[in-house]
């Protein structure tokens, strides 16, 4: 860059003062030296570069920033070494909380596996579907069920079997007689009818009943 | 011995322990001298070469830093740290800390030699006194430190013709400053 001869003798000036004192101090830079290859070796060995870089630069002393690197390195060992008792003395105190746990999630996990296989279902043979629901067609066909329920809920081959027996057992229920809602309260309490052939008979089994043991007998 | 300044950096980025120290011997010394003219505080001074360097090896230790003018990178850390330390404004101490030119009992100063250190003097003062702190840090890097006007303008994070301007202003006023010991000649 060109300047003009009074800027160039300025320029001049200012060069001269570039070769002027101002070194380094021996003693000063000697120190800054060590510690600085100090931070080379932590950063070869990966020891706390963040950390120990930082509190180097402010220290600017070269022991105390070797210090500083030890003590965190025993601090950082000492709570490991805690950290790992403390998990040991957990796990040994809690040992049948975490083994009913996993239990419980090996249990589930178990359950898991089971429900892919009701879709197994859906392929049976059809024969075998029909020989299953063979017997609640059975079942249903009895005309002296004693459980006649009140609600009138029976399919309508029920109730014409039980026609020409127990008609009123059908009709437990009166109708609404315009009173589609609230049915509570209107359905009328069983009365108990005198047994005449059998006063001690047994009718509680239902089996008994099913069987063709029918004396008449109804319950309400 | 590394001495090649491509494969010095490209050493250091790979943490190479030789390579890493060249550096601290090789700029050192010079980042002491640039920070000194800045803050006027030797103290200050060898902190800031000290953090200087530590900025370096971390930004290295994490893949980063410098890929070519390492120089100007670290100059311009160095820079950023004297702002940091808000030490830049205080302008107490004179830069005769820098200059001092006095080696006593050596030689007897001849009649253009003491003409010399009152102008260089005077020209200290000015750089205190008379110049903007842009000024200022343009002039030390321009003529004291040989920085280029790209590497300047790099160190100040400013436009080359912006460095020009201020480098101009900056010398004109020196000029001025001196212009009664010039003319004395």
């Amino acid at each position: 860059m060109e300047f003009n001869p009074e800027d160039k003798k300025v320029v001049d000036l200012l060069s001269k003062l570039k070769n002027s004192n101002g070194t380094y101090p021996s003693d000063i830079l000697a120190a800054r030296r060590q510690a600085y290859l100090k931070q080379v070796a932590n950063v070869g060995l990966g020891i706390g570069v963040g950390t120990g870089l930082k509190n180097a630069a402010k220290t600017g002393n070269g022991a105390g920033t070797v210090t500083t690197t030890i003590t965190s390195k025993i601090l950082e060992t000492a709570l490991i070494a805690a950290i790992a008792v403390e998990a040991g003395s957990a796990a040994y105190l809690y040992r049948d909380k975490i083994a009913d746990l996993i239990k419980t999630y090996t249990h589930s996990s178990n359950v898991q596996e089971v429900t892919p296989s009701s879709d197994n279902g859906s392929s049976l043979v059809p024969g075998l579907i029909e020989t299953l629901e063979s017997p609640s067609a059975t079942i249903t066909t009895p005309s002296n069920t004693p459980s006649a329920t009140p609600s009138g809920t029976h399919g309508p081959e029920l109730a014409g079997a039980n026609n020409g027996t127990d008609s009123s057992s059908v009709n437990a229920t009166p109708k609404p007689g315009g009173n589609n809602g609230n049915q509570y309260g209107l359905t009328p309490k069983p009365v108990r009818t005198k047994d005449n052939n059998n006063p001690g008979g047994n009718n509680n089994g239902g089996g008994n009943n099913n069987g063709g043991n029918g004396n008449g007998n109804k319950k309400p | 011995m590394i001495k090649d300044g491509v494969a010095l950096l490209k050493a250091a980025q790979k943490l190479d322990e030789e390579a890493l120290t060249a550096i601290f011997d090789e700029f050192a010394p010079a980042i002491y001298k640039y920070t000194l003219r800045l803050c006027h505080d030797p103290i200050i001074a060898d902190n800031i070469v000290g953090d200087v360097f530590a900025q370096l090896l971390e930004q290295f230790a994490a893949g980063k830093g410098p890929r070519t003018n390492l120089r100007s990178y670290l100059y311009q850390t160095a820079y950023h740290l004297v702002v940091d330390r808000s030490r830049y404004n205080q302008h107490t101490a004179p830069l005769e800390v820098a200059v001092n030119m006095h080696e006593k009992g050596q030689f007897v100063p001849t009649q253009t030699q003491i003409e010399e250190r009152v102008l260089m003097e005077g020209l200290v003062t000015a750089m205190n006194s008379e110049l903007t702190e842009d000024q200022r840090h343009v002039i030390i890097l321009r003529f004291l430190e040989d920085f280029s006007l790209k590497e300047t303008a790099e160190i100040v994070g400013k436009d080359v013709n912006n460095i020009k301007v201020i480098q101009n202003r900056g010398i004109a006023k020196l000029r001025k400053a001196l212009g009664l010991q010039m003319e004395d000649e």
